[in-house]
């Protein structure tokens, strides 16, 4: 009798093991692909230092890759592994931009310190400025200055159609509710995506729902376990790295307000590489493309 | 009834605390007296509400061991660098791969951390002279502002999210809280407690001066380490699972004192119920006034507990000299 009990709790467990799904997904860098044009043009300028989030890949796809010499580091291509990377994008030091002789540095509004441009533009190294993209809408606007800025606007015009015929309704089986959460372990808190966010522009690109966007005021909310919970999405989405930090699955499952919704209990969760969730430049078609893959995935 | 004030004020703030919350409770008062009906009242606020309660009273009577064994009124945990040594020892854990922040064994680390900050704090005063108050609370934010300086260069240098952020060990949250947690930091209070419910009566003849304590029969350095392995036991469970949470140590025993007067075995367990309520009604704050947002419950406890402190002091000012 006794060894009857301990088989039938063992089968519980197990059964209650089992019945778990573990439905995690994966999008690196290798499962998408940019688009770019080939035709050769020539140039405005002839060394570009880019600092603004994504252009280097923008350039990249130009067919402008010979004239950065050195990149901020959110672009992460590998065709762009061997360009120096200047700075992180925030603490620009203008003594190493002036010496790679520039004539065309460029920024967006999160480049900085304001001293170091100015000591930039004091070295008479010509300063642009474009626009930056957080939704899909915006890819083409950023793409046009890009190329204006470096003279090439026809093979801009060219990329920007190409974009434009690859990005298609990926749409998602169901509409599934999903969750984009900005994590990062070691400041205990955690950011839940809303509108404005990005991730909103390519969640609502594939049909699903943005939570966070649906019920939240800001692009990122620090927000309670329990709103968490209320919000109970079926999905959470998150980046690579910040699933890390939290100790992977594992440990992001357990998060309070992680674990009492549907995603957190069906290991629903989808993460994406930091680099290119919120890159919104010419890899973001093919993520468009995966995510939906992804999303159809985790929702089975 | 001035002296039932903090008990009644804690139930208040406990039913309070487990009432509201970000989220809507269907049938609250059915979920309530439903263990598991609720997960978001079951698993999430009721578990923190019963952490809030622990850490407070552990805070408060680390707090209160801390002011005896010293027989000085500035001495808190984090000013004899206890909380700093609770931090340091479990971030060395943790990077170690050891322990995970919340587990039993991270505060056991955490306890001798303190332990052996504490008594590092001592030794160091105690030097050239004999053991002096000005020394002491010198040398004590001395070695604590060292300890956190190592912290801080370990959760800056090493990027491992396990061993939480500086701005955890410094300011603490509530908000990682599990039922899990709750084992660990019961232990410790409840350990804690006893040894500090055990030791009170010497800490009274201890308040005399060391002189007069040692001609009524007190062993000094046996009862000053009695209470600093309280003191350890009672701050190193708590930082090592929610971090440093301020002003507690210092003010819930000072807020006794004005009530209950200067009997220590009486303090204990008003000190306790007053720094239990502090931190309930600093958490329920600081996850509901901005909702959805949370603000750090280091950041609310200070807000909260110094202006008290601050009219205490103003209305009585010699809460000390009455002993």
């Amino acid at each position: 009798m006794k060894k009857l009990a301990v088989i039938a709790v063992v089968l519980a467990l197990t059964g209650c093991a089992n019945s778990q799904t573990h439905s995690t997904h994966s999008i690196s860098q290798n499962n998408v692909t940019a688009i770019s044009v080939d035709a050769s043009t020539q140039f405005s300028v002839k060394r570009v230092v880019v600092l603004a989030n994504g252009v280097a890949e923008i350039m990249n796809s130009l067919n402008a890759r010979s004239i950065i010499v050195g990149r901020d580091i959110s672009s992460s291509e590998s065709a762009l592994s061997d360009i120096p990377i200047v700075t992180s994008g925030h603490q620009v030091i203008s003594e190493k931009v002036i010496g790679l002789n520039p004539d065309l540095v460029i920024i967006d509004a999160s480049t900085g310190p304001k001293s170091a441009i100015d000591q930039i533009k004091s070295a008479g190294i010509t300063v642009v400025q474009t626009p930056e993209s957080w939704t899909l809408a915006d890819i083409a606007v950023k793409v046009s200055a890009v190329a204006s800025a470096i003279g090439a606007p026809a093979q801009g015009d060219l990329l920007n159609q190409a974009i434009k015929a690859q990005i298609q309704s990926s749409t998602v089986a169901k509409k599934p509710r999903i969750a984009f959460l900005y994590l990062r372990g070691t400041s205990s808190i955690y950011l839940i995506g809303g509108p404005g966010s990005g991730a909103d522009s390519l969640i609502s690109a594939i049909g699903a729902v943005d939570v966070g966007a649906a019920t939240l005021p800001n692009p990122f909310n620090t927000l309670t376990a329990e709103t968490l919970a209320t919000l109970n999405p079926d999905i959470i989405l998150v980046m690579t790295k910040g699933l890390e930090s939290v100790g992977g699955i594992t440990g992001l499952v357990k998060l309070p307000g992680v674990a009492q919704t549907q995603a957190g209990k069906n290991h629903a969760v989808i993460d994406v590489d930091d680099s290119l969730l919120l890159s919104f430049g010419p890899r973001t078609p093919s993520l468009v493309n995966a995510l939906a893959a992804a999303v159809n995935s985790v929702g089975k | 009834m001035k002296k039932l004030a903090p008990l009644i004020a804690l139930v208040i703030a406990t039913c309070v605390a487990i009432y509201v919350g970000a989220a809507h409770i269907d049938n609250f008062w059915s979920s309530l007296f439903s263990p598991g009906s609720n997960e978001i009242l079951w698993q999430i606020r009721i578990p923190r509400v019963a952490a809030a309660l622990i850490v407070g009273a552990s805070l408060a009577l680390a707090g209160l061991m801390a002011q005896g064994a010293c027989n000085n009124a500035l001495a808190e945990p984090s000013i004899l660098g206890t909380t700093a040594g609770a931090s340091l020892a479990t971030v060395l854990a943790v990077l170690t791969g050891t322990v995970q922040v919340g587990s039993v064994a991270a505060i056991a680390c955490g306890a001798i951390g303190a332990l052996l900050a504490t008594s590092l704090t001592f030794k160091l005063a105690n030097l050239r002279t004999q053991l002096s108050s000005f020394a002491l609370i010198i040398v004590g934010i001395a070695v604590s502002a060292t300890i956190t300086a190592i912290v801080g260069l370990l959760s800056a240098m090493v990027t491992r999210a396990d061993a939480r952020s500086i701005s955890f060990w410094n300011f603490g949250s509530m908000a990682l809280i599990t039922r899990e947690n709750l084992i660990g930091i019961s232990l410790t209070a409840l350990v804690g407690g006893a040894i500090a419910w055990k030791v009170s009566p010497s800490l009274d003849r201890l308040s005399l001066g060391d002189a007069t304590a040692f001609h009524m029969g007190i062993d000094v350095p046996r009862v000053r380490l009695i209470a600093l392995i309280a003191l350890s036991v009672l701050a190193g469970g708590a930082v090592s699972t929610v971090g440093s949470i301020a002003f507690i140590g210092l003010a819930a025993p000072h807020i006794a004192r004005f009530i209950y007067g200067p009997i220590h075995r009486n303090l204990v367990v008003h000190t306790a119920v007053i720094g239990a309520m502090l931190v309930v009604v600093a958490d329920t704050l600081a996850r509901t006034i901005a909702q959805p947002n949370e603000l750090p419950i280091g950041l609310v406890t200070s807000l909260l507990g110094a202006p008290v402190l601050i009219a205490l002091v103003t209305v009585k000012n010699n809460v000390w000299k009455t002993q």
